[in-house]
């Protein structure tokens, strides 16, 4: 995967995308792909389905440039590249379960990944894939946020539509929550 | 400790990179996540990579020019055009200042080359990157000088103004160089901008255009094309 260029580079290609340059979206698409396709798919545990909302994903973005260039909150791209995927993630549960009257992050279920993500595993490895699965999905976004995407606290925020303050409580409260489902302790609520 | 507090005095324990010997409490919790930043990423399949790249930039390229994009290119004109018919206003009220006077000189006036010769004075002593920045300024006071000229049908100074700014482009591109000579490792960005400046400069005189006489259209044309960055 590509190295992402510093700051200043990374706006030049972003400022050229907007201006229709397909090139430089092209460039971005490289930069970002694995990082949007692992955070998808670590939500819907099937790889058709992960690819299909990446590919989703990066077709809004392009769409959605002009009003990325407009919006003075979400300045990082990288963030908003991730709120996309977000959104592209809670309508595909949506979709799958029309009826639910869910609030939209509790919309994503609780899933096990597939047999054949865990057989090559190592044991505990296995057992935090499968604790992950386990979690509500906002404590799962914003774990896949800040120790997968290795994004900081403003971005994660900025990605989720949060304060940076009630990122930390849910990092916290999702930690002891991933804790607990790996000590086999699942009483304990956070 | 409450949960808030808990919360904060976790997250700097992480971005200190603690390993929370010093604070049993959350040891755990450092833990499981040293771990998640260890799992495996799922591998992105080189096929899905390529033929989703291959769609995507093909589905880009074929679509029109979003509403939002027409927006944002109107948005800018008439902006241009508001501070032209702003500076217009102040000019036909008398109560523009010497020096503001000067700074409002068009092309065809007794005082325009005093303001030439005040852009250069500034240039003076400017680092290679400040000269771009000063020279993209003059460029755009150039094309400030033309959407003035034609809301004042001063036609016949057009092609003098038009000269100037198609002058003012090519020292842009000087700077530009001298700073890629000069070693700065930012050239790029500089770039970039100086380019998206000139596409909507050439955006401006193309509607500028439909307001002129077939002469006057002629002369911008020479404008557009020196805009030009494909």
């Amino acid at each position: 995967m590509p190295s992402v260029p510093p700051g200043n580079a990374e706006q030049a290609l972003v400022a050229q995308a907007i201006r229709g340059d397909h090139t430089a979206f092209g460039a971005l698409y490289d930069l970002y792909l694995d990082a949007i396709y692992g955070f998808v798919y670590y939500q819907v545990s099937n790889v058709q389905e992960a690819e299909d909302l990446t590919e989703i994903v990066f077709l809004k973005a392009f769409e959605k440039l002009p009003e990325f260039r407009g919006a003075k909150k979400m300045e990082n791209f990288r963030a908003w590249l991730y709120r996309i995927a977000r959104n592209q993630v809670i309508d595909f549960y949506r979709t799958r379960k029309p009826s639910a009257n869910l609030d939209p992050d509790l919309a994503l279920p609780a899933h096990d990944p597939p047999p054949e993500d865990l057989v090559q595993l190592g044991e505990s490895t296995r057992d935090l894939r499968l604790a992950l699965g386990r979690l509500e999905g906002l404590h799962r976004q914003v774990l896949l946020l800040r120790f997968m995407g290795e994004l900081s606290y403003s971005e994660t925020a900025a990605a989720l539509g949060l304060t940076e303050n009630y990122v930390r409580v849910l990092q916290y409260r999702a930690l002891r929550r991933l804790r607990a489902l790996l000590a086999g302790d699942e009483e304990k609520e956070p | 400790m409450n949960e808030r507090e808990e919360a904060v005095r976790l997250a700097r324990l992480l971005d200190e990179n603690e390993t929370g010997e010093a604070e049993e409490g959350f040891s755990p919790l450092l833990e499981a996540a040293a771990a998640l930043r260890e799992l495996p990423r799922p591998a992105v399949g080189a096929e899905f990579r390529r033929e989703a790249r291959r769609r995507i930039l093909q589905q880009a390229g074929s679509r029109p020019r979003s509403q939002n994009e027409r927006l944002a290119v109107l948005r800018l004109q008439l902006t241009r055009l508001l501070a032209a018919t702003a500076v217009f206003a102040a000019l036909l009220a008398g109560v523009a200042l010497a020096s503001a006077a000067t700074q409002s000189a068009l092309p065809g006036d007794l005082i325009y080359p005093i303001k030439l010769s005040l852009e250069d004075v500034q240039l003076v002593g400017a680092d290679p990157s400040e000269q771009v920045l000063l020279e993209m300024r003059f460029t755009s006071n150039r094309l400030t000088e033309i959407q003035i000229l034609i809301v004042q049908e001063r036609y016949a100074d057009v092609p003098a103004a038009v000269a100037g700014f198609r002058a003012n482009v090519a020292r842009t591109y000087d700077a530009l160089a001298q700073l890629a000579r000069s070693g700065a490792a930012a050239t790029y960005p500089f770039l970039v901008r100086v380019e998206t400046d000139l596409d909507e400069s050439a955006a401006v005189l193309e509607q500028l255009m439909a307001f002129v006489p077939g002469e006057t259209q002629r002369v911008l044309a020479l404008a557009v094309e020196a805009s030009r960055t494909d």
